[in-house]
């Protein structure tokens, strides 16, 4: 995160900007996320909530998704962090499961695979609909490109064990 | 932008701080004289700046002895030309809007309403026209769909219904401290045109920084020039001081004496004179006998409650006013007095006063169906120079004026008056003529049918007799 926060073109010195503030992608990108924060503040998805991490970096977000009922997720809370890059909306996000989590399409270090965060990401898409596609990927998985396996495999099979393992997998985490 | 302090300009002359590190006043009055009344030597003390009383009268005799000649310190030496800095465009992303902006007219991408809207042809979604191209240049399909999309002219046009729908939209002045709320649509002339407050290229040409369009006064030259502030040590641009007063400042705040609320200092005097709760203050009809005075919280508690000489003021109040009338009438009058004497001077004044003053038409005789208006004319003449009653020919005329203007206006209400009467009257006259007239033509209707039946009775009688 700290890389993240010095690579930034948005800690240029300010007095170095000048007039043309739009030339700046950052500025812009800075905006974006603002409007989006206000978004989010005053009309809030259920189950989904994302507010910048607290050192003041609006290009660093924590984010919460609780699982959906019926799945084997429900009732469990996962802790998310978004790193945005200097370009967004033109360029999607960096999204990694903070929460340990059992799923065909996320890694043990908590890397997803999903292709709106890859190439099917379009500067429409905006962290509100990224979290509500990521919750609805905890129901429906998309097993034909797993990142995990044996996740994927279970999910059909045994959805028993899989329960157990992703139970055994969640562990909440402080707000570190 | 604020430049970093501490940075020395080629070629600016940086004014000399005052021996106490304060701000000088003389330099700073040269730049700003408008702003030396409202830096108040008449400031109450406030804590930490208790030897203040002594410093600001050596201050104020600084300011007032001319010790060293305004010159060396005003007219920097010429500076080639620079090229300078454009004003800032104008950043609709950065718009503030006074009411909730519907959901449709943002802009899926930088979720802000829509700055030069264009719209696909093919799937109909719209976008900021800047948003969509830089979006269509890193992926040529539509952000929301994902339709293929290129950035031509014939896939793509521009919502004009949805362009007014923005123009409407109300708006505030980007500029701090302008306030301005005004139609989205007409933001833009406001901002390059009017604002005050819209930065602008200095006026010397040697200087490539922006200043606000209300700093850019001839005599004031060039601000950037390097000012020590009065509270803190830090060097400031002239023209930063009410930004570096406001918010930079490290001895921007100040507890206030009287009250201890936490006060902008550059804000003290302001707060001392109209909002601080303890300050001393007088009753607002104290002009007007009220004795009442003291904290401001205890006069305000006073003024609610009802000062009994709030009735009086009130008439006093209304008496000044009409005193201030009475008093511009007065120089009015004088004025004219003057011209009309100027002007009466030139003709052969008669030095006496008619005797009875038989030319003489006084406002009663003044009648405008007798007297041939020539003779009024001559006599007019004779009695305006000398008569007393009228002090001048033009106070004369604008009376007969008066006076004819309220006889027109009888004459006209007369004038309408019978009008009326006689369209009454006529009406009841024609009234009775047309009933008769109809009954006429309805005896006639039919005498004229029976005519008809008794013809054709004879016709048919005619040939069956025959």
């Amino acid at each position: 995160m700290e890389d993240i926060q010095n690579s930034a073109p948005g800690s240029v010195p300010a007095g170095k900007l000048g007039a043309r503030k739009g030339a700046d992608p950052s500025q812009n990108a800075a905006k974006r996320l603002q409007t989006e924060l206000m978004q989010l503040m005053t009309s809030p998805a259920p189950g989904v909530s994302a507010f910048p991490s607290a050192d003041g970096n609006l290009l660093a977000w924590n984010a919460t998704i609780e699982g959906p009922a019926d799945t084997p997720y429900a009732d469990l809370t996962f802790k998310l962090s978004f790193e945005f890059p200097s370009n967004y909306p033109y360029a999607p996000p960096t999204v990694l499961y903070k929460t340990p989590i059992y799923h065909p399409n996320v890694d043990f270090s908590g890397r997803i695979c999903l292709d709106i965060l890859k190439d099917k990401w379009t500067p429409a898409y905006n962290i509100q609909s990224v979290l509500l596609s990521l919750q609805s990927l905890l129901g429906e998985p998309n097993n034909a490109s797993p990142l995990n396996g044996e996740a994927a495999e279970l999910w059909d099979k045994d959805p028993t064990l899989f329960k157990t393992k992703v139970m055994d997998r969640h562990k909440d985490i402080g707000d570190d | 932008m604020p430049p970093p302090p501490n940075t020395p300009v080629a070629g600016t002359r940086v004014p000399t701080p005052g021996p106490s590190g304060q701000w000088d006043a003389r330099s700073y009055a040269e730049f700003r004289p408008v702003h030396i009344r409202s830096q108040p030597t008449s400031r109450p003390p406030t804590p930490g700046r208790q030897a203040s009383s002594s410093r600001s009268a050596s201050n104020s005799t600084r300011a007032s002895t001319p010790a060293m000649p305004p010159e060396t310190q005003h007219s920097p030496p010429p500076r080639p030309p620079r090229s300078p800095q454009p004003t800032p465009p104008l950043d609709y992303q950065d718009l503030a809007y006074v009411d909730e902006v519907d959901d449709t007219l943002i802009c899926p991408i930088c979720r802000t309403p829509f700055h030069e809207p264009i719209t696909t042809k093919r799937c109909g979604h719209t976008f900021c026209t800047p948003c969509l191209r830089r979006a269509v240049d890193l992926q040529p399909i539509c952000p929301i769909d994902r339709q293929p999309l290129a950035f031509v002219a014939d896939q793509l046009c521009h919502p004009r219904i949805v362009s007014h729908q923005l123009d409407r939209l109300r708006v505030r002045c980007p500029n701090a401290g302008c306030g301005t709320v005004t139609t989205r649509g007409l933001i833009q002339t406001h901002y390059d045109r009017h604002c005050e407050r819209t930065l602008v290229p200095c006026p010397d040409v040697g200087c490539a920084r922006l200043v606000p369009r209300e700093d850019v006064t001839s005599e004031l030259g060039c601000l950037h020039r390097e000012m020590r502030c009065r509270y803190c040590d830090a060097v400031v641009f002239l023209a930063d001081r009410e930004r570096h007063y406001d918010a930079d400042c490290e001895g921007h705040t100040a507890k206030c004496l009287e009250c201890n609320a936490v006060v902008v200092r550059h804000r003290m005097a302001d707060h001392v004179m109209n909002h601080c709760p303890e300050a001393q203050t007088v009753c607002r009809f104290h002009a007007f006998g009220c004795s009442v005075a003291g904290a401001r919280r205890f006069v305000e508690l006073h003024e609610g409650s009802g000062c009994v000489y709030e009735a009086i003021g009130k008439l006093m109040r209304a008496q000044v006013e009409d005193r201030a009338v009475i008093s511009d009438l007065r120089a009015r009058l004088t004025a004219v007095e003057r011209w009309s004497s100027k002007h009466t001077s030139r003709s052969p004044r008669p030095g006496h006063r008619p005797s009875g003053g038989e030319g003489y038409m006084s406002m009663s005789d003044l009648d405008l169906d007798d007297g041939p208006s020539s003779s009024a004319q001559s006599s007019f003449l004779n009695d305006s120079a000398s008569n007393g009653a009228w002090e001048s020919p033009e106070d004369y005329m604008l009376a007969q004026f008066e006076r004819m203007e309220a006889k027109m206006e009888d004459l006209r209400k007369s004038v309408t008056e019978l009008d009326g009467r006689h369209s009454v009257m006529l009406l009841n006259e024609t009234m009775p003529l047309k009933d008769q007239i109809t009954e006429l033509r309805s005896n006639m209707g039919v005498l004229g049918f029976q005519l008809h039946n008794t013809l054709d009775e004879d016709g048919v009688r005619g040939p069956g007799s025959a």
